[in-house]
């Protein structure tokens, strides 16, 4: 069994390491760069647009659901609808960039030698993932309040309907980004820097959406070889969804993080 | 538990190179032990086994009785590694904390910790800063107080002085003999000096094999030698000249001087050899400067590893 005091202090350093690390936030700048960029052009006026025949006409081209992008641009916060669509959509890339300094670099570095004296792979595994994980959803919480405030600067729903729906954007999130950080975390056992992890995940990544995109008219379950496939489930406001979803993205998870700890578990440091 | 570090037929293999082959051990780390070899002989990669870090392509190792993947062993075990760096941007004192609170200890328990191991290496001074700051040495001094923290049964120093300057090599040397005194110390050197005046065991590996093992008195014995030192350089060619004489099994030019000469011989002939030695060297009027039984241990390690 892990050694909990031990996993706690591993996150504790490695979390607080990652703040304190010029080239660990260095993700952090674009990222909320890209919100300060969606936000500031954010006004009454947008959301007017959104909620307009045209807005709705796109928004259901690209979600391929009429009645979709009505529950979410009509029936729910269109600001938080917003927020939720476009940060599933660069979950991944977002995850690439915060999550690559895993095991990688500290390896090639041999830093790790003074921590597996005291101790184990598996703790040290295991809190490389929940630091990572911590410091993405630091980020997705911080952009989700920024969110809440736009949205209740801009609409006139009521506070507690806002937060309430941003507390399940945020929860959908923080579930959707956990298979990419253990995504993050299988090719840093593998990699010698992070900058070679993000490049092997961003391969790796494009390797097996050409590979869905490829066969996914014969094999229609292909899809599910990325969780991308979960998405729309993120999408609709339903328990069952959401709960099928929670379940799936923790599968994804758990296998991610299973095949890298079979990876790390026999690599030399 | 023991103090016994054991492994049976444990190799390690990096592709096609070989790093160590069927190496039997059994040592007593209850003394300080050295691990010697030339470079590539397997030493970093015995230590990196030893300490679970990279994993054994065959054969078995246990440490303290335990194998080297039991988390029973974790906080037991210091090292000193070769090429580490620490974390740049916190301080030398938060990471040597962290360390010490990986091995159970409470915030307040750890600095005081930290407090005690800097002040035992005589580098308290460098807590409060960043190791991007530090000279090597003042590094090393470091990362043997990381070593230490949690006060761990064993400690494998690997190339405790290699790169530093004499001051701070003669520095080292004294805080290891004072560590030896309280600690089980496993030292892989280059510096046969360094092993001999901290260490009582050896061990000697080569090419990834056990060469020897054993106390250094016993090795020093197995290679009886005359260090031979002469006024000028003769005429004469001494290796031929000595080589030829009997009981003499082998003669060689120090660092290729031609005035000094290690003239190794069979055992229980030691007075005929010196006795024929000044007589062959007053037939060819020769002035000798020194003639000196034993040898250093640096010579019986090179004559081991020569086979």
């Amino acid at each position: 069994m892990p050694n909990l005091p031990r996993i706690f202090e591993l996150v504790r350093f490695d979390f607080v390491y990652a703040f304190t690390s010029m080239r660990n936030t260095l993700f952090v700048i674009p990222y909320f760069l890209f919100w300060y960029l969606i936000f500031s052009n954010y006004s009454a006026t947008t959301l007017e647009w959104l909620q307009s025949t045209q807005g709705l006409f796109i928004a259901s081209w690209l979600l391929e659901d009429q009645e979709l992008a009505l529950q979410l641009l009509v029936d729910r916060s269109p600001t938080l609808s917003v927020f939720l669509l476009i940060s599933v959509g660069i979950m991944p890339l977002f995850i690439m960039f915060a999550a690559n300094n895993q095991l990688s670099s500290d390896r090639a570095r041999g830093a790790f030698r003074f921590v597996l004296t005291r101790a184990t792979r598996h703790e040290l595994y295991l809190s490389r993932f929940l630091s990572s994980l911590l410091v993405a959803a630091s980020c997705i919480v911080i952009a989700t309040a920024w969110a809440l405030v736009v949205a209740w600067l801009n609409e006139e729903a009521q506070v507690l309907r806002l937060v309430v729906f941003a507390a399940e954007t945020l929860l959908l999130l923080l579930f959707y980004c956990l298979p990419f950080v253990a995504f993050m975390t299988m090719t840093s056992a593998l990699a010698k820097s992070a900058m070679g992890n993000l490049f092997l995940a961003l391969m790796l990544y494009t390797f097996l959406v050409f590979v869905i995109l490829w066969l996914h008219k014969d094999i229609s379950t292909i899809a599910y070889v990325l969780p991308s496939a979960i998405r729309p489930f993120l999408f609709e406001i339903n328990t069952t969804h959401t709960m099928t979803a929670i379940a799936a993205l923790s599968l994804y998870a758990l296998s991610y993080y299973i095949l890298g700890w079979f990876i790390f578990r026999t690599r030399d440091v | 538990m023991t103090n016994r570090i054991q492994c049976q037929g444990l190799g390690k293999r990096f592709g096609s190179v070989t790093a160590l082959q069927a190496l039997d051990l059994d040592i007593d780390l209850s003394e300080p032990t050295g691990l010697v070899g030339a470079n590539g002989a397997g030493k970093s990669t015995l230590f990196a086994i030893l300490c679970g870090f990279i994993r054994p392509s065959a054969g078995s190792v246990q440490v303290m009785g335990m194998d080297v993947r039991q988390p029973g062993l974790k906080g037991k075990l210091g090292i000193l590694p070769q090429d580490t760096s620490m974390y740049k941007g916190i301080s030398v004192h938060a990471q040597l904390c962290h360390y010490a609170r990986l091995q159970g200890f409470n915030r307040h328990q750890a600095r005081q910790e930290v407090g005690a191991t800097m002040e035992r290496v005589n580098a308290l001074s460098l807590a409060r800063q960043y190791p991007e700051t530090l000279s090597f040495g003042q590094r090393k001094k470091v990362l043997l107080a990381q070593a230490l923290i949690g006060s761990p049964r064993l400690i494998l120093l690997d190339e405790p002085t290699s790169g530093l300057d004499p001051v701070v090599t003669r520095e080292v040397h004294q805080l290891l003999q004072e560590l030896a005194k309280d600690y089980c110390l496993f030292i892989s050197s280059h510096n046969i000096d360094e092993i001999e005046g901290i260490c009582r065991n050896i061990v000697v590996l080569n090419h990834g094999k056990l060469i020897r093992s054993g106390t250094i008195s016993d090795i020093k014995r197995m290679h009886q030698c005359f260090r031979l030192r002469l006024e000028s350089s003769p005429a004469v060619d001494i290796i031929e000249t000595l080589g030829a004489m009997p009981n003499v099994t082998a003669v060689e030019a120090e660092q290729g001087d031609t005035r000094r000469y290690m003239i190794f011989y069979r055992e229980g002939s030691s007075h005929e050899v010196q006795i024929a030695v000044l007589n062959e060297m007053q037939k060819f009027d020769v002035g000798v400067e020194e003639l000196s039984k034993g040898s250093a241990l640096a010579d019986e390690i090179s004559s081991l590893l020569r086979g």
